[in-house]
């Protein structure tokens, strides 16, 4: 899968492709559990009003949840792909502006309308000389070009470790 | 410190370990492995290897009551400044010492008042010790005292009152850079004076002399 023209060399890097069948029910179970305190903690009836007690429980209860959907997402990123937290990366899509940004905290999502799962990639921003920003930076990758800064300022392209085993 | 950018040190691009010892020095405070790992940009099993280098080589040292932390010493702030570059030919430093006193010639005979008049300049630091590649070059600038204005205060924030009162001071020292701040330091006079080493005037007279 490559893009000469644009110099973009595309790989399949969705969560779909690697999550063991425990981890894409785990991944669900605290997806559902999300959005199910989400819809109790925003009622569709306006006129129902949480006491506040009650809103920070299921507040608690939401971060308790979305924490553990990070710490297993930042575990399958590592496992698979070898992007540990605090990387760079650079992400490339042919039809996106390019995105450099450090990893400082991820989870996957399902995307509804493409029945595609994602990798979200939260972090900050790299400055135009290359050095780390303050500014927040998020993307969202399945199919793209994503390369990794090495500490002696060269990038490795990222690859499924069982086929960059392979490839060695 | 001036570090060669082709030359990797404790295994890390220079231009990275700057960029991280900058945002360390910048805290004032103690670190943990994390903030490490966060400001190198790289994962812990990496960034690890690397930290204890720079306590090994004296960069950092672990608190006494927590070994988890570090304390950044002086060579890690002399780290965060440090200027990744080739150096300077001592042909090519001579010739940009010629443009320097060219455009302090110029400064003072316009009669622009967005820049100060200059009353002397200085060059100290490896240019005076005669050897082939310099790290830089450092010049010392002293503006005429008697040319300091006073600006009204009136309907300005005290923020925007110091920075428009200190813009000639900016724009002259800036204009004397010469658009090459990676080959250029420009010091206040005082501060060569503060550090007691050896200098030589190159235009102007010194003040107070």
């Amino acid at each position: 899968m490559s893009d000469e023209a644009e110099g973009i060399e595309l790989e399949w890097l969705s969560p779909d492709r690697f999550m063991r069948s425990e981890e894409r029910r785990r991944v669900r179970q605290l997806l559902r559990q999300q959005k199910s305190l989400s819809d109790q903690k925003w009622p569709i009836a306006g006129d129902i009003r949480l006491a506040p007690a009650q809103r920070e429980k299921l507040d608690a209860k939401w971060r308790a949840s979305h924490a553990r959907l990070d710490e297993l997402s930042a575990d399958m990123l590592k496992r698979y792909l070898g992007i540990g937290l605090y990387s760079v990366l650079h992400v490339r899509h042919p039809d996106r502006p390019d995105t450099l940004l450090q990893v400082l905290r991820v989870d996957v999502e399902f995307n509804d309308w493409n029945r595609r799962w994602l990798w979200r990639v939260h972090g900050r921003k790299l400055r135009k000389n290359g050095t780390l920003g303050f500014a927040d930076a998020y993307v969202c990758f399945d199919l793209a070009d994503v390369r990794r800064r090495r500490l002696d300022g060269t990038w490795e392209r990222v690859l499924p470790l069982d086929l960059a085993d392979e490839l060695v | 410190m001036k570090l060669d950018p082709d030359k990797l040190m404790f295994a890390v691009a220079p231009s990275i370990l700057i960029d991280c010892a900058v945002q360390l020095h910048e805290r004032e405070s103690d670190f943990d492995l994390d903030d490490f790992c966060q400001a190198l940009g790289a994962p812990v099993e990496e960034a690890r290897p690397v930290l204890e280098k720079l306590v090994h080589a004296g960069f950092a040292k672990p608190d006494r009551a927590d070994a988890c932390r570090f304390h950044p010493t002086k060579k890690w702030g002399q780290l965060a400044l440090a200027n990744v570059s080739r150096g300077l030919a001592r042909a090519d430093a001579e010739a940009l010492l010629e443009k320097i006193i060219a455009k302090a010639c110029a400064v003072n005979s316009s009669a622009d008042d967005r820049f100060r008049k200059i009353s002397c300049i200085v060059v100290f630091g490896s240019f005076l010790r005669k050897v082939p590649v310099l790290g830089d070059l450092d010049i010392g600038v002293a503006l005429d005292p008697t040319e300091e204005r006073r600006l009204d205060p009136a309907g300005l924030s005290l923020a925007e009152w110091f920075r428009k009162g200190s813009a000639p001071d900016r724009r002259t020292r800036s204009a004397l850079r010469l658009r090459k701040p990676q080959y250029i330091s420009i010091h206040k006079f005082d501060e060569v004076i503060e550090l007691k080493t050896p200098y030589r005037v190159i235009f102007g007279k010194e003040p107070n002399k």
